[in-house]
């Protein structure tokens, strides 16, 4: 009996793993820009989130749990593939490519575009709190980082999003195409 | 910035983030009431935090993922990806000097699990005698050759009333054998497959939704060709169980 209780809470934590994947996709790709990556970022998450599943003591909290796992794939991610660089100094390509345009709404890809010229420190944080409504102390927690470091770096981070996307007009067509405008500093 | 010295950008922001107590949220409430451009920055906050749900409110569709077993993550394919390169390579090198299509080098995996590179014949066989061929080029004399070779392997150890099981697993531009609008040998597959049934063909999802996603074509198959999730995992799961692996 003991077992099959043990199977049935390991069968129900597989099922909760499995039904946060679509959540840590979409941060991961806030973070990335790019669907494979975040793909496999996701995937390596939910494996080791399983393997370690003992770390976890409150069930609750399982979320902010994988969150911060994401983060250790991601920083190993970029451990494996540049040794030497700091992940923050490394500008994240945008995605934004002219069939995209054409797909996408265009604010969505303003946005995206915009975010994606963030520092990732600030972007991680900004994500976190914007996709996920994570506390300030949970964002502290998952990065690692004192919550006034997270307090500044999201008030960085909105304040760069206001220059870029709520001081210039988003409907003005003549603009759709300057994404210069994106980068001016005042 | 702001009117009330008291309210820091960082204040705001965490009022709109709903990370403020009660006593707090009532002062800034207050002051918002009183001053038009506070109200307005608030606003802008709040206009910010639902620009970014929206961005990321339907995030592109991840690449297929056919099963969701475990599969190896992406580091672990590139270093398969480079160790196989690398047989490949050295398998070419010695191949190129013989002809003969059974002087051929096969890289398995022997019983510590270590990599380990024997001709063929020399090669110790666990029971069945398992091969997998894999082709990963285009050009045509290399398909051409990954049919040879295995039809010669399968011929021969017909011949000898050898039991033999054979895959020729298709990735990357190798994909163009199986692939019915571009395959120069799509006869030649059909006749083989005909002849012998321990012949397995097989494509690599992955390098087809390479194609689908990077130069917008949706192969079609030989009717003959099965597919496989990741062509590196099958050589990888494959070389685990035993399987004789060759590079054409």
């Amino acid at each position: 009996m003991k077992l099959l209780n043990m199977f049935c809470r390991s069968q129900e934590f597989k099922q909760r793993l499995e039904a946060s994947r679509i959540r840590l996709y979409r941060l991961a790709y806030s973070w990335c820009h790019n669907a494979a990556l975040a793909d496999d970022l996701a995937q390596e998450t939910l494996e080791k989130a399983l393997k370690k599943s003992s770390q976890l003591r409150d069930p609750a909290a399982l979320e902010t749990w994988l969150f911060s796992i994401l983060t250790n794939c991601w920083r190993d991610h970029f451990r494996r593939s540049r040794d030497m660089l700091d992940i923050d100094d490394i500008p994240l390509e945008s995605d934004v490519s002219p069939e995209h345009e054409q797909h996408q709404h265009q604010v969505v890809s303003e946005v995206r575009a915009a975010i994606a010229l963030l520092p990732l420190g600030q972007r991680q944080v900004l994500t976190l709190v914007d996709l996920e409504d994570c506390s300030y102390i949970e964002v502290a927690n998952i990065l690692g980082l004192p919550v006034g470091t997270v307090m500044s770096r999201l008030c960085r981070a909105r304040r760069a999003l206001k220059e870029a996307l709520l001081d210039s007009d988003l409907i003005d067509q003549e603009s759709v195409n300057d994404n210069s405008r994106i980068r001016r500093i005042k | 910035m702001c009117a009330d010295r008291n309210i820091s950008d960082e204040h705001l922001n965490a009022f709109v983030d709903g990370q403020l107590d009660k006593d707090e949220k009532s002062r800034i409430l207050g002051a918002i009431n009183n001053d038009g451009e506070l109200s307005r920055r608030a606003c802008e906050l709040r206009r910010l935090r639902e620009l970014v749900q929206h961005a990321y409110d339907a995030p592109p569709p991840p690449p297929q993922r056919l099963t969701n077993a475990v599969r190896a993550p992406l580091w672990r394919q590139a270093i398969a990806a480079g160790l196989l390169l690398m047989l490949g390579a050295a398998v070419g090198w010695v191949g190129h000097a013989q002809q003969q299509p059974l002087n051929l080098n096969a890289m398995y995996l022997d019983e510590e699990k270590a990599f380990q590179t024997a001709n063929l014949i020399q090669a110790p066989v666990r029971g069945e005698r398992k091969i997998l061929l894999h082709i990963s080029s285009s050009e045509p004399d290399k398909l051409e050759r990954a049919l040879d070779t295995a039809e010669q392997l399968l011929a021969t150890y017909h011949s000898q009333n050898q039991p033999v099981e054979l895959e020729l697993v298709a990735n990357a531009g190798g994909l163009d054998l199986l692939r019915a609008d571009v395959s120069p040998f799509a006869d030649r597959v059909q006749a083989l497959q005909r002849q012998y049934d321990n012949l397995t063909f097989l494509a690599c999802q992955t390098a087809m939704d390479r194609l689908r996603r990077e130069r917008h074509i949706t192969p079609d198959l030989l009717p003959e060709a099965l597919i496989t999730p990741n062509a590196l995992d099958e050589i990888l799961n494959r070389l685990q169980q035993g399987w004789m692996y060759i590079s054409v």
